[in-house]
């Protein structure tokens, strides 16, 4: 299952596994979207050099590193450093074994395409000494899919049926059924299993494996050196690191910040090497000095207005939103061109389907595309029965067209596009009440719940994968769901599921398509564009071109960080 | 003797509190009129007091009509001449992020700032009063009930609680003023019940009793009456606690939300504007400074306006005197 | 004497008591509660049931409290919802940099207010006066995050004299210069807040002795002005200021979440409010409870210290409504 995140002020982030393999004949290249602004220095020809520190920043501590509880972008970073992945994701998003992967070779996928076999790397050790075995692995999604445990990446395997150890080395895993998106949840990192088969499942959670860095034994380049809780954490390159490639940067610190302002602050006064998040109001102060470099692309996130189906969130139970017109008058009311260009300055894309645009399953065309035209917005919600009232505001049935738009509170991208689309709306006679919440309180009070009218929200992906079911699909209402808006279209239900029980790409791209087109028409969100966060670079880090970050990928303001250096 | 005690030891830094030695009531009470009178000239001769009323007053007329006097919509967005800087033609004080005039949000914003400092204030007058006069007047066991009251609610930092419970129920409007109001009732409760202590001790109203006035008579009739400077000076100080407390409660994002706005909303993002346009930054704290000075500089005149100790001075010769002795011993 | 401390203590344990039911109440009263703050949204209704019923969330409030108090009382303040981390582990390191940095404000500020203070009383409407009122009315009425920002731009951003943020550069942690250089900013803020009442508050407590009758009468009697001053009106000028010292000892632990917030100091404060947006009941209920017990502990001690200074106050009197 596709696992997809809320973007709020404190990034929350994706479940426990992320990256996916089918090797896909037609490239998709998102890197063309990249466009990268390096003024000053250019290093890419010089040697790497071995040692010094390299300092990144961010604004929410960590919480655990055990890949079976890991769930926030924190903790995600600091992973990625310790921790080496099953298999990774090559820039063009397809699951790769590199040399610093655990497994020695793609996953081999049966004719049926229910059975993945994974061959782990024999030389793949964990710090204290003992190797990687198959047993990690069992361990690691046995223990992910038991409920008893409560982890967060529960759903990314509720479609294993068992696993069964081959040999040391070699683990094969046997699906309930074809579901084509499961590749991408082999990009897992791994729990150590001698270390935990015997804690009993409920007080896994418990264990200080993850939290305490004594008691965390790692296989990645870097070893967790230390955690000062809310100040940093550091890890030291790993003398005995089992991988052929090692890595140049000696030690890197993981430092935590109170909020993103005082972190790009750190970033201009040189405290910081790398910032993820540079939001979009500071970019200006940041491009201005010359020794700092952005990189600007549209990332693995869309943001969308998302519409409440239910009509027990309107007064007199009136839906607003019932009308398809309705939200297709909407779709055109809205200048998304406008807010691409002038708030996400150059990290965004215009979308029309849950599709990043350029992946393979982009419906591109088939999809349809909203241009901005309020002259067509307002014929549209005449069509469906809205008429002017004496205020301004349209009317139906003696109800007026005013609702309610929440956000996260404190995001200034999300304030400013909340503005644009009251007045967009207002343009059109449409009454929009915005409102910001502070992150937490809305999941809890609203999002988890389906008590709400309209939202602007994103969803981040952390995989590569186009499935969508547990946002779209019926199957998953509030609260155990995340289809938190009560849309429900048969024929979308069936499109997903057809989606990812085959394996084939091209056939899946087909399916995708007709998805594009029919909720492009039908509307459970307006779709309003991809977006990326600005990653601040300072003058000390150097990389390969073939080594620089990929803000494509989730966790791309890292990529190959093994053989980034500092100067 | 136990009241001056409570004051002095109940006194905090915290924006808005002032060391209080407080007019011993008992000669306020004996000539309401005459007071007022004097104290009403007194307040007219001290300058600060004055100049911080007019500019409360302007700021007052700003947030009233605002309406009038804002050249554009606050919420105008105009992103095509986003963040234009100072002085730049129509846009006195440019442009935000969004091309929105800086200056008429500033004038917006007086008015929720305003009505944040003014609502909260006399909320916690009114619960504050209630409570001290039901305490002080009733004593026994309600006195015991609501001076427990008055240590728990003291021994929780105030920050904390309204952060707590902003962060738990959510940031609204609503429950802003009701939080910051019920985590600062405190000082007025026990002002009130050591004032009514004492007077409830007094002739007159031993008389109005014996007349057969009901306790609550007492309470708002008489007891209320005397005690209304010391109220008014608390109250107003508060006014500035409230806009201060709001502003710091908004810059960590809890307290009035977009598309609302106040200063301190618009100082929220202070920091991020430092780095981009410094002055943005500036006007909505120097906004709150000078009506936070304003409201200050008047409490403190009706104060001392009421402070009969004022007139005490110390002569001149021993004053410098004193000096000598400081600066010889090195102070 | 001893019987009134008793009662004194007796009272503080009930105000402490009484904290402690009412934060946590208000907490669990939250909707949603803490059941749907960790709870991840992929997770079924089933693994949440189970998940809440392994933490004991699905008990009745009075029986999750009295657990929570059960363990309190053998010293154990619980663990984080998210990452089961002992709550005292992350809560010491911070109360002890909130600590250094309050009170070196704290010391600092006393040792300039109390001599201005008192000098100004004898200088009354003089310039240091006037000057004393000024920071002091500044003090009251500046947004304190606002100055903050206002001295990093300038000191440490365009001046680049001294460090943005944080309690020690990056590898020289311990290093007394260090920490130094980066207590300036935030003391420098905190200072100007306590300035404000504290110069204020010797110069009137000072005043107000000087105006009493003994003075008077020691003047009248020929005894000599620094004798005046120093043998009777300073004693009895700092009984309100030791008082005040002493229920002023909270803000050493709770009053600097702003500061803290704005200088990244990696304080009590600042866990607050981090640990209030990520909704970490159990280190919430933590700090709460122990700065009230600070508070409570600084008001006894004040009343205690204000009873051994002046020997006019008789501590049985009756009422002492003040915790």
């Amino acid at each position: 299952m596709l696992i997809m995140v809320l973007i709020g002020t404190l990034l929350s982030a994706c479940g426990g596994s992320n990256t996916a393999t089918n090797p896909p004949k037609e490239e998709p290249t998102p890197s063309e979207n990249t466009s990268q602004t390096e003024p000053a220095k250019e290093n890419t020809t010089k040697t790497p050099k071995d040692g010094g520190t390299l300092t990144m920043g961010t604004f929410s501590d960590i919480v655990t590193v055990n890949p079976v509880f890991q769930s926030d972008t924190s903790s995600g970073d600091v992973s990625k450093l310790i921790l080496a992945q099953l298999y990774n994701l090559d820039r063009e998003a397809n699951v790769v074994a590199e040399p610093w992967s655990l497994a020695a070779e793609p996953p081999q996928i049966s004719e049926d395409g229910k059975t993945y076999t994974v061959k782990l790397k024999p030389e793949a050790k964990w710090t204290d000494g003992t190797p990687v075995t198959a047993d990690d692995i069992i361990f690691t999604i046995n223990a992910t899919r038991n409920p008893e445990v409560g982890s967060p990446g529960i759903s990314a395997y509720d479609k294993v049926d068992s696993i069964e150890k081959v040999d040391e080395h070699t683990a094969k895993i046997q699906l309930k059924q074809v579901y084509a998106p499961f590749i991408y949840s082999l990009i897992l990192t791994l729990a150590p299993s001698h270390i935990l088969k015997d804690v009993p499942p409920k007080e896994l959670k418990q264990h200080a494996y993850g939290t305490d860095p004594a008691k965390t034994v790692t296989n990645g380049p870097w070893k967790w050196s230390e955690w000062k809780q809310k100040q940093h954490i550091s890890v030291d390159a790993d003398p005995n690191y089992w991988g052929a490639k090692k890595p140049h940067i000696a030690k890197v610190i993981y430092k935590i910040y109170a909020d993103q302002n005082t972190e790009v602050q750190a970033l201009i006064k040189g405290d910081v090497d790398t910032v993820s998040a540079i939001p979009v109001t500071q970019l200006a102060a940041v491009e201005k000095r010359d020794n700092l470099r952005v990189v600007l692309a549209p990332g693995p996130s869309y943001e969308y207005l998302g519409f409440n189906f239910d009509p027990k969130n309107f007064p007199d139970n009136f839906s607003l939103f019932e009308g398809q017109k309705t939200r297709q008058a909407i779709a055109h009311a809205l200048n998304r061109l406008g807010m691409v260009d002038n708030v996400l300055k150059g990290t965004g894309k215009l979308m029309n389907a849950p599709f990043l645009p350029g992946s393979w399953a982009d419906p591109g065309e088939a999809a349809v595309n909203y241009n901005y035209d309020a002259e067509k917005a307002k014929q549209l919600l005449a069509e469906d029965g809205w008429t002017l009232g004496s205020d301004g505001i349209l009317t139906k049935d003696g109800k007026r067209f005013s609702f309610e738009l929440q956000y996260n509170a404190g995001n200034s991208r999300r304030e400013q596009i909340s503005s644009i689309v009251q007045q967009n709306l207002k343009d059109v006679g449409i009454e929009v009440k915005t409102k910001g919440i502070d992150f937490a309180a809305w999941v809890d009070q609203h999002l988890n719940t389906g008590k709400y009218q309209a939202i602007l929200m994103a969803w981040s992906l952390t995989d590569p994968d186009p499935n969508g079911e547990s946002t779209f699909s019926s199957k998953y209402y509030p609260p155990a769901g995340q289809n938190s808006g009560w849309y429900k279209n048969e024929k979308l239900d069936e499109l997903w599921v057809k989606g990812y029980s085959v394996v084939e790409q091209s056939e899946r791209k087909k399916i995708y398509e007709e998805v594009g087109k029919e909720i492009s028409t039908d509307l459970p969100y307006i779709f309003m564009y991809q977006y990326g966060t600005p990653q601040g670079i300072g003058p000390r880090v150097n990389f390969a071109e073939e080594d620089k970050p990929e803000p494509s990928l989730a966790y791309g303001y890292m990529y190959r960080m093994i053989n980034w250096w500092v100067e | 003797m136990s009241v001056t005690k409570l004051q002095r030891k109940r006194h905090k830094p915290t924006p808005g509190s002032e060391p209080k030695l407080e007019p011993p009531v008992e000669r306020l009470s004996d000539k309401p009129i005459g007071i007022w009178k004097t104290a009403f000239k007194k307040f007219m001769s001290n300058p600060f007091a004055v100049v911080g009323l007019v500019v409360l007053l302007f700021f007052i007329i700003i947030a009233l009509f605002a309406r009038v006097i804002a050249p554009f919509d606050p919420a105008a967005i105009d992103l095509i001449n986003a963040n234009l800087p100072a002085g730049s033609e129509k846009h006195l004080f440019g442009t935000d992020e969004l091309g929105r005039d800086v200056l008429s949000r500033l004038i917006y914003s007086s008015q929720v700032s305003l009505l944040v400092g003014f609502s909260v204030a006399i909320i916690t007058v009114v619960i504050g009063s209630l409570i001290g006069a039901v305490s002080g007047y009733f004593g026994g066991w309600i006195d015991t009930f609501f001076m427990r009251l008055v240590d728990v609610m003291y021994s929780v930092p105030t920050l904390f609680l309204n952060i707590l419970v902003l962060s738990i129920f959510g940031s609204k409007f609503s429950y802003m003023i009701f939080i910051m109001a019920s985590t600062s009732w405190m000082g007025t409760a026990r002002l009130v019940r050591g004032n009514f202590l004492q007077l409830r001790e007094m002739q007159y109203v031993e008389a109005a009793k014996a007349i057969g006035v009901s306790s609550w008579g007492i309470i708002g009739r008489h007891l209320l009456r005397n005690t209304t400077a010391p109220i008014i000076v608390s109250a107003t100080l508060m006014v500035g606690g409230a806009i201060l407390a709001e502003s710091a409660l908004s810059y960590l994002g809890l307290g009035v939300q977009a598309p609302e706005t106040s200063w301190g909303l618009m100082l929220s993002s202070a920091q991020e504007f430092m780095l981009v346009d410094p002055l943005q930054a500036i006007y909505p704290g120097l906004c709150i400074l000078i009506v936070v000075l304003a409201v200050n500089f008047i409490g403190d005149g009706i104060r001392d306006a009421f402070d009969p100790s004022k007139k005490v001075r110390i002569p001149r010769r021993r004053l410098q005197e004193w000096r000598k002795n400081f600066s010889k011993s090195g102070i | 004497m001893t019987e009134y401390l008793i009662r004194r203590i007796l009272q503080s344990v009930l105000v402490l008591f009484l904290v402690s039911i009412i934060t946590f109440v208000l907490i669990h009263a939250a909707p949603g509660g803490p059941t749907q703050v960790f709870l991840s949204p992929g997770l079924s209704q089933e693994a949440a049931q189970i998940q809440a019923k392994n933490l004991g969330l699905d008990q009745p409030i009075p029986v999750q409290y009295m657990r929570w108090m059960g363990s309190l009382l053998q010293g154990d303040l619980g663990h984080t919802f998210k990452n089961n981390l002992p709550v005292g582990e992350i809560l010491w390191p911070t109360m002890q940099n909130t600590l250094i940095l309050m009170s070196v404000a704290w010391l600092f500020s006393l040792l300039i207010a109390i001599p201005w203070g008192i000098y100004n009383s004898t200088v009354e409407y003089g310039l240091s006066d006037q000057t004393a009122s000024f920071i002091s009315y500044l003090g009251f009425a500046m947004p304190t995050f606002w100055f903050g920002i206002l001295l990093q731009e300038l000191f440490a951003l365009e001046l680049d004299l001294l460090p943005l943020s944080d309690m020690y550069t990056m590898g020289k942690e311990g290093q007394i210069g260090d920490l130094f250089m980066h207590l300036i900013l935030p003391v420098t803020v905190l200072t100007l807040g306590f300035l404000a009442s504290y110069v204020k508050f010797s110069r009137s407590s000072m005043l107000e002795v000087l105006n009493q009758d003994y003075i008077r009468t020691a003047r009248s009697k020929g005894m000599k002005e620094k004798r005046v001053i120093y043998r009777h009106a300073l004693r009895n000028a700092m009984i309100p200021i030791v008082t005040i010292l002493g229920s002023d000892l909270a803000i050493l632990v709770s009053g600097a979440a702003i500061t803290e917030n704005v200088f990244n100091w990696p304080g009590m404060g600042r866990l607050f409010v981090e640990m209030a947006l990520a909704r970490e009941y159990s280190v919430l209920m933590a700090i709460t409870l122990i700065t009230a017990v600070i508070v409570i502990i600084g008001n006894l001690l004040a009343d205690i210290l204000y009873a051994l200074i002046d020997p006019r106050v008789q501590l049985a009197r009756k009422g002492g409504a003040s915790a």
